[in-house]
């Protein structure tokens, strides 16, 4: 990597204390979400992050967005460090512009009383200084790239499927035009034909404004075909990291090599 | 399995939008519903229009026509002093809704906000402000007014600002567990990574979303305060006679109820035709929010890790 | 051979709203006893419901049209109707069990899993079979997780309790309605390896819904594809995969990128899937089919057996012509 990374996270640890009270009094449980992540994303890339349920990946992506605080290591992003949280409104909406996240479930991800124009305005308003005017046509036009047509942009997410909402979250992450958005398991939840519209959508905007994407799955096959590396977590580990095609099909660790062979196999009954 | 599925009623321009929502107002109420919503309206309306509508001066005493018979001048009689009945029940109207309703009011402002703060904020805040509402909760709200009333004077100001105290645990303790339920939703984290602050997000989106159930609750809250507010004034420890009030009524007629106990009668009905109204409202709106609740439970997505 | 289930023209419609909406349409399927068929579908397809639809776990108000025999016991018909009808139907489902996506929201977390596995019968036999039966399905220690709650086992590990007390049942069907969709990649492979190994050596019958084809096809005899309450194709498993015939198949199989190549664009199926009651008069698919003329929005075709399959799609030999049509011309 030539250029300096957007993203830059060093030593990234997150542990949960729990106090449960138990028949000898008070116990303390510790448990690492995160054990020590390092890792880049350079501009434009699409980092994949695979694991299964425990692994620290949602953790990390939510360490990343600022909605969970570090125990200890640091996070930089386009050079600003945040790994402490923002102290002022100016800091948030920095941040904010500069690393967006897309959601996994499109049921709850979007504000049910707001309609997909009102919720890529309100993100407008905030990082942009666009007239009224000015900003409906912002909104129409990147309602239109995420392929909302008239009728959904002005719908409620009621009146929509998993899959236009899907892409009205893409859309309000693109309205603050940032240079880099977690997907946390963003086209999970979503049916496989509509799956593959999302995917084909968010390789079409990265195409089009050179964003980076931290793509966080469980699923191979995605990651597979969005990721230009990948980087495996196990109980909150990093066990493996390389190119998406060195990784997947030359798996080094054994944790990998499992990871793939549960994959069904098509046409190998 | 296709519960979430999408209806075709989203877009809507501006006209259809305001006769869609008297079309879910309905929906929402049903029939019993609809009429204890004519009731209501008939009561705030009697209460606007008092010095319109009412026939006589409520105070105007008539010494020569005491204890009147309905019918003719006085439609519903006159009281020991002569005053029309049917006037004092229309001006007591007046100060039987504006006393629940500055109570109601005064819960809310100070209430959402506590809730809000406490939801959003978490932590030690949270836990101080919900003890807090649980202590206040468990008191009974009569007896804090009439401890107010005695520690400072009988009369409608303290009476009222004591039942909003007490009332603050009906609309914040609802408020705030419809806030928390909203705050851990995935939009609420959206917001905060687009760098909206705690105060927009709570002004713009919490607030709206806990609305349906907290408006749910005002009518039960209200019905509470205007009963609590009766027996105030029935006590005369809150609105005074001869000002009307259909608690104040109550009082008026009692050492008279052998032989005259129409007065009695009519303001004992107006209150709880009142209070039975707004009981049956509140409980259709929150039975409404359960049932949507219900139905929006099972999400059949395809694939969830 | 005697099919062990049978479904003849089924179509379902079950309360959404207060009002009747059709969510399974015309379904004809025939189960051998020992076979296993794997239903997929999107949401709304009505992969569930055909489930339910046989299990006797519609909602109050839902009504069946068509037959659904098991075993030769007609489920759904007049004789079904009364006190001695009902239990006729309950005995035939006995033979029937059912395992579920969530395993833990149908275990009473207050109930030892041991008390779960023999509820009925707290002999020792009983417990003893529940042992070899928690032994079978993998679980370690088993004696002791009799002892233990629900809340001290992970999502598999419960998944496999659930199995476990299917197969304590000896039944002769089992439905798995998407068994390992809330599963890890690892346990998802694990569990249905287990299915499948168990169910090979009881001789049971199986009926597995799943959004995932390649999961489906993996151990599945046969395979059906469900679109909007319809059956578009039901073939041998590993033909469908190889040689999808109906568009939709095809649209499925292509729109799932794969884990050890990657193509620079995913071919989409546009739109989104619809419910049977959504669905217009014609074809199903029709509206986001790239095959599709004016024929196919107004006459629903019949599942007509064609090379070794079933398939519901007026428009195969054109398709066979040119599988990839250059621009669609749609009205």
């Amino acid at each position: 990597m030539t250029a300096a990374p957007v993203v830059d996270v060093h030593e990234l640890r997150k542990v949960y204390r729990t106090g449960t009270s138990g028949p000898l009094g008070p116990r303390r449980n510790e448990f690492v979400a995160v054990a020590g992540a390092t890792f880049q994303v350079a501009a434009g890339e699409c980092l994949g992050i695979v694991g299964e349920s425990g692994s620290g990946k949602s953790t990390t992506a939510r360490m990343l967005a600022g909605l969970e605080r570090p125990t200890a290591g640091t996070i930089s992003v386009l050079g600003t460090d945040r790994s402490r949280p923002a102290r002022r409104a100016a800091e948030r909406h920095l941040r904010g512009g500069q690393l967006q996240m897309v959601f996994q479930d499109p049921y709850t991800s979007l504000d049910p009383r707001q309609t997909a124009r009102d919720t890529i305005d309100e993100t407008l308003r905030l990082h942009t200084r666009l007239s009224r005017a000015e900003r409906a046509d912002r909104v129409s036009e990147i309602a239109a790239s995420v392929g909302l047509d008239q009728r959904q942009a002005h719908a409620l997410p009621a009146g929509l499927s998993g899959g236009q909402r899907q892409r009205v979250a893409i859309a309000r992450a693109l309205a603050a035009d940032p240079r880099v958005i977690v997907l946390d398991e963003a086209v999970s939840a979503l049916d496989v034909s509509i799956q593959a519209q999302i995917l084909n959508l968010l390789a079409d905007i990265r195409d089009a404004t050179g964003v980076a994407y931290l793509f966080i799955t469980h699923d191979l096959a995605v990651v597979r075909h969005m990721a230009d590396r990948v980087l495996v977590l196990k109980e909150g580990h990093i066990v493996e990291q390389g190119p998406t095609a060195k990784v997947l099909d030359h798996p080094e660790h054994p944790y990998t090599q499992r990871l793939r062979e549960s994959v069904p196999a098509r046409g190998t009954p | 399995m296709t519960l979430t599925q999408p209806s075709l009623t989203a877009v809507e321009s501006a006209p259809s939008r305001a006769n869609a929502a008297g079309r879910r107002l309905r929906n929402r109420l049903g029939a019993t519903g609809l009429v204890a919503l004519c009731w209501i309206a008939l009561m705030i309306g009697c209460a606007a229009l008092a010095p319109v509508i009412a026939p006589h001066d409520p105070n105007a005493q008539d010494l020569l026509h005491v204890y009147a018979a309905p019918g003719g001048d006085h439609l519903l009689g006159t009281d020991g002093t002569g005053r029309d009945i049917l006037s004092r029940l229309i001006w007591g109207a007046r100060t039987s809704l504006v006393g629940p309703a500055l109570v109601v009011l005064l819960s809310l402002v100070v209430g959402l906000p506590l809730a809000l703060a406490a939801a959003w904020r978490g932590g030690w805040l949270d836990a101080v402000v919900g003890r807090f509402l649980d202590i206040v909760f468990s008191l009974p709200a009569i007896l804090v007014a009439v401890l107010a009333v005695a520690v400072f004077r009988p009369g409608p100001a303290p009476a009222i600002l004591a039942l909003a105290v007490a009332y603050l645990p009906y609309v914040a303790r609802v408020a705030r567990s419809a806030a928390l339920r909203q705050r851990a939703m995935p939009y609420v984290a959206a917001l905060t990574v687009q760098g909206h602050g705690g105060v927009a997000i709570c002004a713009r989106h919490l607030l709206p979303n806990i609305t349906p159930v907290v408006g749910a609750q005002i009518p039960i809250a209200f019905a509470n305060a205007l009963m609590d507010l009766a027996a105030l004034s029935f006590l005369g420890l809150a609105v005074q006679s001869p000002q009307a009030d259909w608690g104040v009524l109550v009082n008026d007629a009692q050492a008279v109820l052998q032989g005259h106990s129409s007065q009695v009668v009519y303001a004992g009905v107006l209150i709880i035709a009142t209070v039975v109204a707004l009981m049956l409202i509140g409980d259709r709106l929150g039975g409404d929010i359960r049932r949507r609740r219900v139905r929006r439970a099972p999400q059949p997505t395809g694939r969830t890790p | 051979m005697k099919p062990l289930l049978q479904l003849d023209r089924v179509s379902v419609s079950i309360p959404i709203d207060g009002d009747p909406r059709r969510v399974i349409s015309d379904v004809s399927l025939d189960l051998a006893p020992g076979e296993a068929l794997g239903v997929v579908g999107e949401s709304g397809s009505g992969k569930s419901m055909t489930a339910r639809t046989v299990m006797g776990l519609l909602p109050s108000g839902s009504s069946v049209a068509g037959a659904v025999r098991f075993d030769g016991t007609e489920l759904y018909g007049p004789e079904n109707q009364g006190r001695a009808g009902r239990s006729r139907t309950a005995a035939a489902r006995r033979d029937i069990g059912m395992v579920f996506q969530d395993a833990r929201a149908h275990l009473d977390p207050r109930q030892r899993i041991g008390d779960f596995l023999v509820e009925t019968d707290r002999g020792g036999a009983a417990r003893k079979a529940a042992v070899e039966t928690l032994d079978r399905v993998g679980i370690d220690d088993a004696a002791r997780r009799m002892r233990q709650y629900p809340h001290e086992m992970s999502g598999g590990m419960l998944q496999r309790v659930m199995i476990a007390s299917v197969l304590l049942a000896r039944p002769r069907l089992i439905l798995a309605d998407e068994p390992t969709t809330a599963l890890d990649a690892t346990t998802q492979a694990e569990v249905v390896s287990l299915l499948d190994e168990l169910r090979r050596e009881d001789g049971t019958a199986l009926v597995f819904i799943t959004h995932d084809l390649d999961l489906a096809a993996t151990f599945c005899d046969r395979v059906a594809v469900i679109y909007a309450g319809c059956l578009q194709e039901v073939r041998q498993a590993e033909l469908l995969i190889r040689a999808p015939l109906h568009p939709y198949t095809r649209g499925l199989l292509a729109s799932r990128p794969a884990t050890d190549s990657r193509v620079p664009r995913l071919p989409v199926v546009p739109g989104r899937p619809l419910s049977a009651f959504e669905a217009p008069p014609g074809c199903a698919f029709a509206a986001r089919c790239a095959h599709a003329v004016d024929h196919c929005h107004q006459t629903r075709p019949a599942l007509t057996a064609r090379q070794g399959a079933l398939v519901r799609c007026d428009r195969l030999a054109a398709i066979e012509a040119a599988p990839v049509p250059e621009k669609v011309n749609r009205p």
